[in-house]
């Protein structure tokens, strides 16, 4: 999977997600009870969720890890809709001082994305504020959108249709380029099942974080590789502030470049070898 | 304390006034016929939409209040005429919540300023019936909320008397805090803010005022307050100009005093304004929340005679909508249509991929085709 397919797979499956929020909140409307702050929460947190869904489902089903997917999936639905309930109200509140119009919606639909961003980048593998980036500026481009389809072609439906799509690819896509851009370790994957798939290890990277396990299993690591030639539970990656040290914690042992170790410090481009499968690290963009 | 309230609760200002969501009152309009009843749209009322209630004052050329027949007021949204559902009368007004805000800065001690000011405000309350809520926040440097919104009049009067003056001025940072008091609010809110001097300490901005006002939807009218040497150009850094910009934006009036009469006339006045408006409540012709901005116009038509309207005002409210609301959901067919669609852009790279690799590589078909034979021999 290379880096533009990533982000192209993401962009889709957010555009589906944004697709089934469009045709929920067509369903249900805006004035199913007198309260509109309701009203606003409860549409929010279904386009939040729907959204949130289709982006856990992109960083699960591309490492083809079906576990990580629904582990995924359930994570990233749930902050999504966390993250739609919490930001629509806002947003809807900033559209309003901001007179409405193309201003006022696309300020408001980027704070809306933003909170959806804010709430999925949690599950994307970098730090939130990223996925708060990417949802703002999806936001804004599909707030946008809307107002621009529903002038040219004066049909609120196609427009809102054309804006949550691109609200969700936009995320997506964002969510997945910025965690590119701005990612500052990862591993990438040389050979085997998953050549070219690459682990964003970002959120690993603190000395006092949490440390990524490297396996075969699904249940007990972080980072897995379906590679019969390597143990459930491999090595350690663990988190150094500037770098990693990597740990091998199998009997098969694990490999950068050539020489069998027992615990390193990782540099830029060392390649390891687990098994059959064989992984380049990565520093910095 | 205040500070950190206010900040915190200027987010909060905006959610919470989308409970009693309320429309835009921007820049009035007014009829430059030259007539001598003019009418003011002062508050439109949102929060039951598509029922909308839409507050007007008239008043003649001074400013005090006058009865017209209810059928001459002339009501349109987006240009089209709107029968009401309801409009009452002078008099029929609900109950008021009125915040009087007060400049108790420093130079208020000169001149008796600050005597003229407490005279004025409580002949505001004396004169309020006995359903209307009123309240008092004073400024300077700070702000304080001395008396909540109440209808006890013997507490007002009290808090009133007891106000001293001090420091500097930061009204526009008061100004938030008194939309945030009444922003949840339901019924007719007014806001009637006092000063002597120019701003020069708020971290808030005129236009921040404004945009907070947007959703909580109330009028705010401006006094201004100066010294007998006012006429002479004299005006002791008073700015005039930015209290009668505020006032037009905020749907309501600006007005000064030089001395303690005319600023006891002035609240006066101001109260029975409030107590005469006219309460216009009609259900809009388009129902959605769509998130558009629509007009309203209030036009004072001149029985007497067939010309144009005698008056007239427009103002702009919003239903909510940022995600807009729409007449009926897409067809079934339509969903799968667009979700087919995207299905296929998922599935297109694994496509592509399949048919490169088999373009490239054309002899891995051959050998499938071969292995399948048998598969159907052996059926058969």
């Amino acid at each position: 999977m290379s880096r533009l397919m990533r982000i192209y797979y993401y962009a889709v499956l957010g555009a589906i997600g944004g697709l089934i929020g469009w045709q929920t909140s067509n369903l249900i409307g805006l004035s199913f009870t007198v309260n509109l702050l309701l009203n606003e929460v409860i549409v929010g947190a279904l386009i939040g969720l729907s959204i949130g869904v289709l982006i856990g489902l992109a960083e699960g089903s591309l490492t083809r890890n079906p576990m990580q997917a629904v582990k995924t999936c359930l994570i990233s639905g749930g902050l999504g809709t966390v993250g739609g309930a919490i930001g629509l109200p806002i947003a809807e509140g900033l559209f309003q001082m901001l007179g409405g119009e193309i201003i006022g919606r696309a300020i408001g639909w980027g704070i809306f994305g933003l909170f959806i961003g804010l709430a999925d980048g949690i599950t994307g593998g970098s730090q939130m504020w990223k996925g708060a980036l990417g949802g703002m500026l999806g936001g804004l481009l599909g707030g946008v959108l809307l107002e621009s389809s529903r002038r040219l072609l004066v049909d609120s439906l196609m427009g809102k249709a054309a804006g949550l799509i691109l609200l969700g690819a936009s995320l997506g896509a964002f969510i997945a380029l910025i965690i590119y851009l701005l990612s500052r370790a990862w591993l990438e994957v040389k050979s085997g099942k998953l050549k070219g798939t690459e682990f964003i290890l970002d959120k690993f990277m603190k000395v006092n974080g949490p440390s990524a396990f490297i396996g075969s299993s699904a249940l007990k690591s972080d980072i897995v590789l379906p590679d019969p030639d390597i143990a459930p539970q491999h090595a350690l990656l663990k988190g150094a502030d500037s770098h990693f040290n990597l740990k091998d914690i199998s009997r098969e042992g694990t490999y950068i470049n050539n020489r069998r170790i027992e615990q390193t410090k990782l540099k830029n481009r060392s390649t390891i070898k687990m098994g059959n499968t064989e992984l380049v690290y990565h520093e910095k963009r | 304390m205040r500070k950190h309230i206010h900040k915190l609760g200027h987010l909060g200002l905006t959610i919470i006034s989308l409970v009693a969501l309320t429309g835009f009152l921007p820049a009035q309009e007014n009829d430059p016929t030259g007539s001598e009843t003019s009418v003011q749209i002062t508050q439109v009322d949102t929060s039951q939409f598509p029922q909308v209630t839409v507050y007007v004052s008239t008043t003649d050329i001074n400013g005090e209040p006058v009865g017209v027949p209810a059928s001459q007021l002339k009501l349109e949204e987006n240009g089209v005429a709107i029968n009401p559902d309801s409009v009452s009368g002078v008099g029929e007004v609900g109950p008021l919540s009125t915040l009087l805000v007060i400049d108790i800065s420093g130079s208020m001690n000169s001149l008796g300023k600050l005597v003229a000011a407490k005279e004025a405000a409580k002949a505001y309350v004396n004169q309020s019936r006995p359903n209307d809520a009123t309240g008092l926040l004073t400024f300077n440097t700070q702000y304080n909320y001395v008396q909540a919104l109440t209808t006890d009049n013997q507490a007002l009067v009290e808090a009133i008397d007891g106000l001293t003056a001090y420091d500097d001025t930061a009204m526009y940072d008061a100004l938030m805090y008194a939309v945030e008091i009444l922003a949840p609010l339901s019924g007719r809110k007014a806001i009637i803010v006092l000063t002597d001097g120019m701003d020069n300490r708020s971290n808030a901005a005129p236009a921040d005022v404004i945009s907070s006002i947007s959703p909580a939807g109330l009028s705010i009218s401006t006094v201004g307050l100066g010294d007998p040497r006012h006429s002479e150009g004299n005006l002791r850094g008073l700015d005039e100009a930015s209290l009668k910009e505020l006032a037009d934006r905020a749907g309501g009036v600006y007005g000064y005093a030089e001395n303690a009469e005319g600023l006891r006339d002035l609240y006066e006045r101001y109260g029975r304004a409030l107590q005469s408006e006219y309460v216009l409540t009609y259900t809009s012709p388009s129902t959605l929340r769509d998130g558009v901005n629509r007009s309203l116009t209030v036009s004072l038509s001149d029985e007497s005679s067939a010309a144009a309207a005698a008056g007239l005002e427009s103002t702009t409210y919003n239903p909510g909508g940022l995600v807009p609301e729409v007449a009926q959901p897409a067809s079934w067919a339509l969903f799968f249509t667009l979700l087919a669609g995207l299905v296929l852009l998922l599935a297109l790279p694994a496509i592509l991929g399949k048919a490169i690799s088999l373009i490239r590589d054309p002899q891995k078909t051959k050998v499938k085709f071969t292995e399948q034979q048998p598969k159907i021999k052996l059926k058969n």
